[in-house]
């Protein structure tokens, strides 16, 4: 397996895309708080409503969206490249190399919501002041972990659809798009609906006082996230290529 | 406090010696792995590897064992290709003897039997011998090139005016060129120069490419030059015939090697790479160049051994 | 001696109702080149795909090293190179990088095992170029540095030589014999050109439609290929005697087991028969053996013919 992880790190040498990738997941939230900082706007909000309302830019929008374009673009182009059947013909199992890969995207994914953390605590600091940021430090750094890592396990499936589609590159797009859609719009849908849909129930358990019903929410994105697991590797381990 | 404390020391330990009986288990193992491929090799598959990761704690070992079955299988293929090339010779080499012999046989048969009287059957001894001379060349050749593959051949240098012996060697072959209805041109330079030189081989160089003008060229016109240049000497056999064809030319030094593959057809194939081996024992060197239908240029450079003054 | 690298047995390979790959039972002896010759469209790449386990078997098996490679996955593949279709690679990484890390996931056996199969194939180590901007010829050399990296004992070419120029094809030609023939390595070889085959391959199996038409020797198969007059006789003397008076011809050989070979195939066998029966050169067998590769194959393909 560690040789493996150092393979897949050595083919993220000179990799555009995931330092394209990397730096809009750290421009966007700081841009944001320049903005806020420069405007000195602040005093409408709370410091964890600040920290709300910097998420459903960040958390809801952009960060599912790159986290499955990573995802899509380090499966599928081992499809492009024709590098799949070199991968194959490797004495490891199908298994472990899907795994690689998913624990690949997995430690960017963490990565970029720490360096997010990091960001949304130096606004917070400036635009507050230490100590008020020292006292929601906790609720800050839980929120952000908490949405981040329930993310990550709801995306899931699209490994799967990724393995499914091999050269194409639009479905898995597409279904990253709609599982977003599906977060954001799951604020307004009815509570047991929101709840019921994985991706929805996300934000709804994640940001205090929303409409859940929490065992069916947690119950729903830990589906979600095994099927899409257990399907992602059972499709690549019985694809012909 | 005290007993969080320990159990986190033991909880640690834990996973340090779970660790480290994992990394026991895996090098057990790639030991073991290593070890199966070990006895496959020893049963003899040199061709069997032992693969390892570059950070195994096993891995330079088996690169050690890698490395001499490489070895030893290298050294286990030069025997085997020696070998098998002595095979092919001695295959082909019977092949060569069988059909001459039997036709030779054939005749001599016929007269026995009676088939053939009078000035027939006169004839037919006279082919018949002349079939045994073929023969005896052959044999002589093959002789003569088994002394020189196997390094046997001792060279007397001698000195000699080589323009003067290059013409004469040429000029025997003249009546042949005649007789085949062959325009020839010969360029030696008039003036003496004493070189020291095997003047047997140097004979049979020039006299088996000639031969294989008359006998594979079917040439109208041959040159023939030599000269002194740039203290090496040149020779040029060129003629207008009907050349190799570019497929055969990279062979045609390598022993036994015929062209024409319908078989049957003159020659030993062992001519040309005589050619080639005197050329190498006088420290020589000697290329071709050839045009299908057009002709063939053989062309040889020997170094210029002057002889010492002698008082 | 049943010593195959490769065995099928009854391969079958079926995408919903059509067959691409029917009932074919291949066998590659050891430290042969056994080519799979077949038009475009044939089954070679499918048929491979199935014995390297990257294609589902529909039915049949496939034996590699007299194993079945499920579940000898990390056992088998080890010991195999592959090139199948275009050689795949990383297009923004160097060829050195692309080698470094299919060694980091295969391991090695050797230290500069990237260094030297890079030599190997001629091409430079650590240099700056990327993938993307390799020529073909480049391009393909690489797959076969990749094939070899870890000296294999079988290497599987899906048609190494595809969009090369005839010098590279030479090249590379070569050196797949070399790698037969210096390093003993068993070698299963596609290709739709029957010349490259002929050239290349010790056995020979005809893919057709799906269909595995033939399986023989080159050998075998090049003895079809000549033309001449095989004759079996009692004396071979009188015989030879007999061609050079009465049928004026030297073109012939004498063979083990008093049997020769005419390579004038001008010559009338009603004659011929004559002629030898008048000496008395007891004439047992008398026949023409003339084909030609392409006719054969053009026979067997069914008048089609390949390229
Ligand atoms: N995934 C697939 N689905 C349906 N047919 C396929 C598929 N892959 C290959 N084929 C068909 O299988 C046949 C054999 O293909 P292939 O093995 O690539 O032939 P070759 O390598 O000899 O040119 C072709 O007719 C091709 O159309
Ligand atoms: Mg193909």
């Amino acid at each position: 397996m560690n040789n493996l992880l150092a393979a897949e790190r050595l083919k993220l040498r000179h990799n555009r895309l995931i330092i394209s990738c990397s730096s809009l997941a750290i421009i966007l939230p700081v841009m944001v708080i320049a903005t806020d900082i420069f405007q000195g706007a602040l005093p409408k909000y709370s410091i964890m409503g600040w920290v709300f309302r910097l998420a459903s830019l960040c958390q809801y929008f952009a960060y599912p969206v790159l986290s499955g374009f990573v995802l899509t673009f380090l499966i599928q182009r081992e499809y492009t490249d024709h590098t799949i059947i070199n991968m194959l013909t490797a004495p490891v199992t199908r298994t472990r190399l899907l795994i690689g890969k998913l624990i690949i995207w997995a430690t960017w994914h963490i990565t970029m919501t720490l360096c997010y953390l990091a960001i949304v605590c130096l606004g917070a600091g400036i635009l507050y002041g230490s100590a008020t940021l020292y006292g929601s430090f906790y609720e800050i750094a839980s929120f952000i972990i908490k949405f981040g890592l329930l993310h990550l396990v709801t995306l899931t499936p699209i490994a799967w659809v990724a393995v499914l589609q091999r050269k194409n590159f639009y479905p898995s797009l597409l279904c990253t798009i709609i599982f977003t859609g599906i977060g954001f719009a799951g604020l307004y849908f009815p509570k047991f609906l929101g709840s019921l849909v994985p991706w929805s129930s996300v934000p709804l358990i994640t940001v205090p006082g929303m409409q859940v019903v929490p065992v069916l929410a947690t119950t729903s994105i830990c589906i979600c996230a095994f099927f899409g697991l257990f399907m992602a590797v059972y499709s690549f381990k019985h694809q012909d290529q | 406090m005290v007993f969080f404390v320990c159990g986190m020391i033991i909880t640690i330990l834990c996973f340090v010696i779970a660790a480290l009986a994992f990394y026991l288990y895996r090098t057990k193992v790639q030991l073991m792995e290593a070890s199966t491929i070990v006895d496959e090799i020893a049963n003899g598959n040199m061709n069997r590897r032992l693969i390892v990761s570059k950070t195994s704690p096993v891995a330079s070992l088996c690169y050690k064992i890698n490395e001499i079955v490489i070895q030893t299988k290298n050294e286990l293929f030069k025997h085997q290709q020696a070998e098998r090339s002595y095979r092919q010779l001695a295959t082909s080499l019977s092949h060569d003897i069988r059909t001459p012999l039997a036709s030779l046989t054939g005749y001599l048969e016929a007269i026995q039997l009676g088939y053939v009287t009078g000035k027939e059957k006169e004839q037919y001894i006279e082919i018949a011998l002349n079939k045994a001379l073929d023969l005896k060349y052959y044999v002589d050749t093959l002789f003569e090139w088994l002394k020189l593959e196997s390094g046997e051949r001792i060279y007397h240098y001698e000195n000699i005016d080589i323009h003067e012996y290059a013409r004469e060697i040429v000029s025997e072959w003249i009546p042949q060129f005649e007789k085949n209805d062959i325009c020839y041109d010969i360029s030696v330079p008039e003036n003496e120069l004493f070189v020291s030189i095997d003047k047997t081989a140097l004979k049979r160089i020039l006299d088996n490419l000639l031969q294989n003008v008359l006998t594979h060229g079917h040439a109208t016109f041959i040159k023939v030059s030599e000269e002194e240049n740039d203290n090496k000497m040149a020779f040029e056999i060129q003629d207008n015939g009907v050349g190799i064809s570019e497929t055969d030319l990279p062979h045609i030094f390598e022993r036994l090697y015929k062209c024409n593959t319908a078989r049957g057809t003159k020659g030993s194939g062992l001519g040309l790479s005589i050619v080639a081996e005197l050329v190498k024992g006088l420290h020589g060197e000697i290329t071709v160049k050839s045009i299908k239908e057009k002709g063939t240029l053989f062309f040889l450079l020997f170094p210029l051994l002057v002889p010492e003054k002698q008082d | 001696m049943n010593d195959c690298v490769i065995e099928t047995q009854m391969l079958t390979k079926r995408y919903g109702s059509t067959t691409v790959v029917n009932n074919v039972s291949i066998h590659v002896k050891r430290g042969r080149i056994y080519g799979l010759l077949g038009r475009n469209g044939a089954g070679k790449t499918t048929t491979m795909k199935m014995i390297l386990g990257l294609s589902a078997i529909s039915s049949g098996e496939v034996r590699l090293f007299g194993e079945s490679l499920k579940k000898n996955e990390r056992k088998l593949y080890p010991r195999i190179g592959s090139i199948i279709e275009t050689p795949g690679f990383y297009p923004h990484l160097t060829g050195t990088e692309n080698l470094q890390i299919f060694a980091r996931i295969r391991g090695t056996i050797k230290q500069n095992a990237v260094q030297e199969a890079l030599k190997t194939v001629g091409l430079p180590y650590d240099d700056k170029k990327p993938f993307s901007s390799y020529s073909l010829g480049m391009k393909q050399r690489l797959g076969i540095a990749n094939a070899i990296l870890n000296d294999p004992e079988l290497l599987i070419l899906d048609e190494p030589t595809n969009g090369l120029d005839p010098i590279g094809i030479a090249e590379v030609r070569a050196f797949i014999r070399s790698l037969s023939e210096e390093y003993g390595k068993t070698i299963l070889i596609s290709s739709h050109i029957l010349t490259e085959i002929a050239l290349l391959a010790d056995d020979i199996g005809i893919l057709h439609h799906g269909n595995l038409l033939e399986e023989n020797t080159m050998a075998d198969l090049e003895k079809k290929n000549q033309k001449y007059i095989h004759i079996q006789v009692t004396s071979q003397s009188l015989a030879a005697q007999v061609l050079e008076r009465v049928l004026h011809t030297n073109n012939y050989t004498a063979e083990a087991d008093n049997s020769m070979r005419i390579y004038d195939t001008g010559i009338d066998l009603v004659e011929l028969n004559k002629a030898l029966v008048s000496v008395g050169a007891g004439v047992s067998t008398i026949q023409i053996c003339s084909d030609n590769l392409e006719d054969y194959f053009k026979k067997i393909t069914g008048g089609v013919g390949i390229e």
